[in-house]
C-alpha cells in the first residue's frame, strides 16, 4: 500500500519502543519481536513522523528546496514502517500545530534494518497474557497435592 | 482489601515452615529463599552465592533490615499443594499476567512451574509439580522471572550474556546459544579474571552502568570439558538437556578458582565465531546487540517488555559495541578482550 504523503501518524501502542542513539535510530515491535535500525535519512523521517509532520512535510523541510526529488523516497520508508506495523494512521491532527518543523539535513537513501532473533523465540513458546480476572484458575476442589 | 490471586498464593505459601533457608544480597535487597524440604534446598541451593558465610540455614531468619524479599520455594511432590493460580491445563502454554502490583507466570510447555510474585509485599511463590522433572538449566538459573521482576523497580535487568572483568573493568558478551560465551568466560576465570557469569548476568543500565553475578552457576560442555581441569572442583553433575551433554559447574564453595564477582561495565561485544584465527573486532549496530541480548532474556523471562527492552536500550546508550570474533585461542582472546578496555 503506497502510504499517503499527507497522512499524519502515530505509534501503534506501547509495544513499538525507539531509542535515538545519535549515530543510530533502534525501533523495536516486542509484538512481532522485530528489532530494527534504522539508517540514512530514516531516523529524521521517524522522528518527523512521530512529531506530527507529514511525509510531504518532512521532505520539504529536511532536505531544502529541492524536495520533489526525495519526496518518494519518503514515501517508501514510510510505506515500509507502515507494512512492518511499526506506524498507524493517525486518528487526529491535533499534534501538528504544535510541533516544531524538522531541521534541514542532507538527504541519504533511508534504509531499514530487520533483526528476527527474537522472533523465532516468541513463535516457539507463544505466551498468553491475561487479565487479573481471567487467570484460569483450578476449582477449590481440584486443588490438591501434586 | 480484597486479595489478589498472587497474593492468596504467596500468603499460603508463607504459611509453610521451611526445611532450610538461603541468604543472598542482590542489587534488588536482601533475598531470603525458603525451601518446603531439604530437598528443594539440595537440588538449587548450589546455584547461588550465599550473602556471606553461615547464610545457609534452617534457623529462623530473624530480623532484617532495608529492602528485604522472600522467595518460597515449593513443589507439588514434596507435599505442596498445587496453587489455584495452576491452569486446569497443565500443560498448556505460558500464561503471563503482570502489572504493577503482581507478576505470575504459569510455564506448562516445558516443566508445568509457576512463578508469582507479590510485589508490594515483596514476596514469591515458585511451584513446580514434580522435582525431578526441573530441567538442568533451571537448576543452573533458578527462579529467574522471579528475580526479573523484582529487578523491574530497580535500575537492573538480568540479561542472557556473559560477563568477565579485568582489573576492574567489565566485558559484557552478548551472543546467541552456543556462541561461545561459556567457553570465553571460564577461560578468563581460569586466567584470573572476575566472572560474573556465563548465561544470565545482572546488569545496571544508567550513567553508570555495570555487571554482577546473579547465579555462581556454569554449563560447560562435554567436548569443552579438557580444556577445563582447574575446574574441576566446582564439577556438580552432568546433565543431558536436549541431548546434548553438558557439566553443570558450581561456584559456590569453590575457594580457589578465581573471583566470582562483578565490576564496572568498559565495553560490550557480540560474540560471532566466523573462523578467524587471530581475535577481530569489527563494527557491529546496537540494533544486533540488543537484539541478540532481549531474544533469549525475553523468552526466558517474559514480561513487561516494554520496560525491559528500553532498559537494555538506556544500557547501550554511551557504550559503542564491537563483533568480537575470538580466534583460535583463548588465551590471544583473553589478551584482545583486556587490550581492548584498557
Amino acid at each position: 500500500m503506497p502510504a499517503s504523503l499527507d497522512q499524519e501518524f502515530c505509534l501503534p501502542g506501547p509495544q513499538v519502543i525507539s531509542r535515538d542513539f545519535g549515530d543510530e535510530m533502534v525501533v523495536a515491535n516486542l509484538d512481532t519481536g522485530l528489532f530494527y535500525s534504522l539508517g540514512g535519512s530514516a531516523p529524521a523521517i521517524w522522528s518527523g513522523l512521530l512529531a506530527g509532520h507529514t511525509g510531504r512535510q518532512i521532505a520539504a523541510a529536511l532536505f531544502g528546496s529541492d524536495p520533489a526529488t526525495h519526496v518518494t523516497a519518503v514515501a517508501r520508508c514510510v510505506s515500509e514502517l507502515l507494512a512492518e506495523q511499526l506506524l498507524i494512521p493517525a486518528e487526529s491532527t491535533a499534534i501538528t500545530a504544535a510541533a516544531a518543523a524538522p531541521a534541514a539535513i542532507a538527504f541519504a537513501e533511508p534504509s531499514l534494518e530487520r533483526f528476527d532473533d527474537l522472533q523465532g523465540l516468541l513463535l516457539v513458546d507463544p505466551i498468553h497474557d491475561v487479565s487479573e480476572a481471567g487467570w484460569p484458575v483450578l476449582p477449590p476442589a481440584d486443588v490438591t497435592a501434586g | 482489601m480484597v486479595q489478589t490471586p498472587v497474593q492468596r498464593a504467596v500468603d499460603t505459601a508463607a504459611l509453610l515452615q521451611p526445611a532450610a533457608m538461603l541468604r543472598l544480597a542482590l542489587p534488588c535487597g536482601i533475598v531470603r529463599l525458603h525451601f518446603a524440604t531439604p530437598a528443594l534446598g539440595t537440588m538449587f541451593v548450589p546455584a547461588f552465592l550465599p550473602a556471606e558465610p553461615g547464610a545457609e540455614t534452617g534457623a529462623d531468619p530473624g530480623a532484617e533490615t532495608g529492602d528485604v524479599w522472600d522467595i518460597f520455594v515449593t513443589a507439588g511432590d514434596q507435599g505442596t499443594a498445587a496453587p489455584a493460580l495452576v491452569p486446569p491445563d497443565p500443560g498448556g502454554e505460558m500464561i503471563l499476567n503482570a502489572d504493577a502490583a503482581a507478576f505470575g507466570l504459569w510455564m506448562g510447555r516445558h516443566t508445568p512451574t509457576l512463578y508469582a510474585v507479590d510485589l508490594l509485599r515483596r514476596r514469591a511463590l515458585y511451584w513446580v509439580a514434580r522435582l525431578a522433572s526441573v530441567p538442568a538449566w533451571e537448576r543452573a538459573r533458578p527462579f529467574l522471572p522471579i528475580f526479573q521482576a523484582m529487578l523491574d523497580a530497580t535500575p537492573w535487568i538480568a540479561v542472557h550474556a556473559a560477563a568477565i572483568a579485568w582489573q576492574g573493568r567489565a566485558v559484557l558478551l552478548a551472543g546467541a546459544g552456543h556462541a561461545g560465551k561459556t567457553s570465553l568466560a571460564l577461560a578468563g576465570l581460569c586466567a584470573g579474571w572476575r566472572f560474573a557469569g556465563d548465561d544470565f548476568v545482572l546488569l545496571r543500565t544508567g550513567t553508570a552502568p555495570e555487571v554482577a553475578p546473579l547465579y555462581a552457576t556454569a554449563r560447560l560442555r562435554d567436548d569443552m570439558l579438557p580444556q577445563f581441569r582447574a575446574l574441576e572442583a566446582a564439577r556438580r553433575e552432568i546433565s543431558g538437556d536436549d541431548g546434548e551433554r553438558r557439566h553443570e559447574l558450581s561456584f559456590g564453595r569453590m575457594a580457589d578458582a578465581g573471583e566470582i564477582g562483578g565490576a564496572p561495565l568498559a565495553a560490550v561485544f557480540l560474540l560471532d565465531r566466523r573462523g578467524a584465527a587471530t581475535p577481530q573486532f569489527a563494527p557491529v549496530s546496537r540494533t544486533a546487540v540488543l537484539a541478540a541480548l532481549a531474544a533469549s532474556t525475553a523468552t526466558a523471562a517474559p514480561g513487561n517488555g516494554a520496560a525491559r527492552t528500553a532498559k537494555l536500550m538506556q544500557a547501550l546508550t554511551g557504550q559503542r559495541p564491537q563483533r568480537f570474533d575470538p580466534g583460535g585461542g583463548f588465551a590471544q582472546a583473553l589478551a584482545a578482550l583486556a587490550a581492548a578496555v584498557a
